[in-house]
């Protein structure tokens, strides 16, 4: 059984919107372990609910325009009745984890990791200020992971 | 005649608008089904290097960019007058039959089975996804695994289950390895077991439907599809058949560099989809049907022993002549669904999908070239044209929601008529029309994916031209 699940999701064509696909990425080249799976999408989509049923514990990863450019967000969520679920080519986390708890009464602890962005142009790049969070945010995770996994300091 | 001012203000992906003209007496005279989005691929794409379409296309959609990589591939292979290896063909089958399986299951399980076993009089609170769940909890898995699984062949061919960039012009990037191969394979029974389930319980019920089936584009229409050369099933290479409402062929083995002698494109300045004719008959009357009931109505057989048996069943519905109601859309989709994994699974069985060799590489030889695949929608066309040195001059895209463009609008109209009475508009005849529409899973790109509430804004238009009543969702 999967453990962790690490989930990056924005449009990597545009700018900063990468940076949660492009420190997952990272994170899966650095880390091999069959208990935990790296996912890197554009959108949240339903089949992902059948991922998370597996799971323990989720972490999403995604930019954020209402934060200050540069500045990071990490907070506990769960299945929000009031997200929007309907949209099945776009959910929100909290979207998400409705369905998973629903179609598979499962529950996994999730946290939503958020990094501020304000820079969303036509690009594949990153921004020099978003490009230079992208490894603190792998480490922070892997800590997070190995904590999770009993392997890491408490 | 009353007009009607389209004004496509918003350029959100998906929105489409209906309008209905009443007569005097307040029938329903016209019905209008507005596509309003705008993408301009054809003219963007001019001045590029022909190798960069597969990918530039796949951007048109982000729920299909497999079929139009196939298609525009196919079309740059055409330019560089390249057989690509029979490896990359296999390769790029297995690609395609991937995404049907994906899409349709999208289609059917997310996005239709509410309204066919909930009913379209049914609680719009509990008509989605989550009624489903509570009325019908292994349907509800059944079509998050289904199209799970389609999305992970997509992603372990590819790397990428969106805009993947392995296939190019002269074949794909990589070929299959063993373990791919392996694991693909492991996922194919469990999905013939849900296939097949699904399949049992949808035509345990379809006799349930006799009013819909009646008024949901219940209509003679020619049909057209591509078949190999057996007349029998093809997604991703074969020649064109048409078929009239009678069932009697009109055109056989027509070839992608030939569409234009049957197929002509009018534009109505209520839409920017355009709307392809059968050229022989003219615009409008030239109107046909492409997708999975089209592709079903024209071929002999499917070619796998359990898709053939449930296409006896599907045939059986309009015995000796097509099945012409588009609610029966559903039905050809999950026969397709069934015959895709059975086809996976014979593709996947032979040591030659192995093949190392999968990609021919050239320069452009040719100044126009024609790629078509069926799409799961339909079938696709991509038309380019070249310089000397390899730049677009030209592209002419023809998809699958183009293609039904009319006879969407005739179902429109039918439904309508059948269910607007007077000024009024209710609930059920909104769900009716958005219904109507589903049966052909139109990509106006993502909104026509949702479930339980598409984007819509319907207008009833006296014979005066005002605007009597509106009701808009979403």
């Amino acid at each position: 059984m999967t453990a962790i699940v690490v989930i990056g999701f924005g449009n990597t064509l545009r700018q900063d919107d990468g940076f949660g696909p492009a420190v997952v990425e990272r994170l899966g080249d650095r880390f091999d372990d069959a208990r935990v799976e790296c996912i890197t999408r554009g959108t949240l989509t339903p089949e992902l609910a059948a991922t998370l049923s597996e799971a323990s514990h989720v972490f999403f990863v995604d930019a954020c325009a209402e934060l200050a450019e540069g500045v990071s967000q990490k907070r506990a969520i769960g299945p929000d009745s009031a997200a929007d679920v309907s949209l099945v080519h776009f959910l929100s986390p909290q979207a998400l984890l409705v369905w998973t708890e629903r179609v598979y009464q499962k529950r996994p602890k999730a946290e939503l990791w958020l990094m501020g962005v304000e820079q969303t142009g036509l690009s594949e790049e990153l921004t020099p200020l978003i490009a230079g969070q992208v490894d603190g945010f792998v480490h922070e995770l892997e800590q997070a992971i190995l904590r999770d996994l009993g392997e890491g300091p408490p | 005649m009353p007009t009607v001012t389209i004004e496509p203000v918003t350029r959100i992906e998906g929105h489409a608008r209906i309008t209905l003209h009443l007569t005097d007496s307040g029938d329903v005279d016209q019905a209008k089904f507005h596509i309003t989005q705008f993408r301009g691929f054809e003219k963007f794409c001019e001045g590029r290097p022909f190798p960069e379409m597969p990918s530039l296309t796949a951007r048109t959609c982000g729920i299909c960019p497999v079929s139009h990589l196939v298609a525009s591939s196919k079309a740059c292979d055409d330019l560089m007058a390249v057989q690509i290896p029979p490896a990359a063909v296999r390769l790029r089958r297995v690609l395609n039959l991937a995404q049907i399986l994906q899409s349709h299951a999208l289609s059917f399980f997310h996005l239709s089975s509410p309204d066919l076993l909930l009913g379209w009089d049914s609680d719009p609170l509990a008509r989605n996804v989550f009624g489903l769940m509570r009325e019908h909890p292994q349907l509800a898995r059944d079509g998050i695994r289904l199209r799970q699984i389609g999305q992970a062949i997509i992603e372990r061919l590819s790397g990428k289950r969106v805009h993947p960039a392995w296939i190019v012009p002269g074949g794909v990037q990589s070929p299959m390895t063993e373990a791919v191969r392996s694991e693909i394979r492991v996922w194919l029974p469990e999905a013939l077991e849900i296939a097949e389930r699904t399949y049992r319980l949808y035509r345990g019920m379809v006799k349930r439907f006799q009013d819909e089936v009646e008024t949901f584009g219940d209509m003679p229409t020619m049909f057209m599809g591509m078949v190999d050369a057996k007349g029998n099933l093809e997604h991703y290479d074969g020649l064109l058949r048409i078929k009239d409402a009678e069932g009697n062929t009109i055109e056989e083995g027509v070839r992608a560099d030939e569409y234009g002698d049957v197929i002509a494109e009018a534009v109505e300045p209520h839409s920017f989809v355009k709307s392809p004719y059968y050229r022989p008959m003219g615009y409008p009357h030239g109107l046909y049907r492409v997708g999975p009931l089209a592709r079903l109505n024209v071929i002999e057989r499917c070619g796998t022993p359990i898709a053939d048996e449930a296409l006896a069943d599907f045939r059986a519905l309009s015995p000796g002549r097509p099945v012409s109601s588009s609610f029966h859309y559903h039905y050809a989709r999950l026969v397709e669904i069934l015959y895709v994994i059975e086809r996976l699974d014979q593709m996947t069985a032979s040591a030659d999908i192995l093949d190392t060799k999968v990609r021919a590489r050239a320069r452009g030889n040719k100044n126009r070239g024609v790629g078509i695949s069926e799409a799961p929608r339909g079938t696709l066309i991509h038309d380019y044209s070249i310089d000397d040195e390899g730049r677009i001059v030209a592209v002419n895209l023809i998809i699958a929601t183009g293609h039904n463009n009319l006879a969407m609008n005739r179902s429109v109209l039918q439904v309508a008529k059948h269910y607007v009475r007077g000024p009024e508009i209710a609930e059920g005849m909104l769900n009716r029309v958005e219904a109507v529409i589903r049966c052909y899973d139109p990509c106006l790109s993502c909104a026509s994916h949702e479930f339980g509430r598409m984007p819509l804004d319907v207008r009833m238009i006296d014979a005066q031209g005002r605007e009597l009543s509106r009701a808009v969702r979403g």
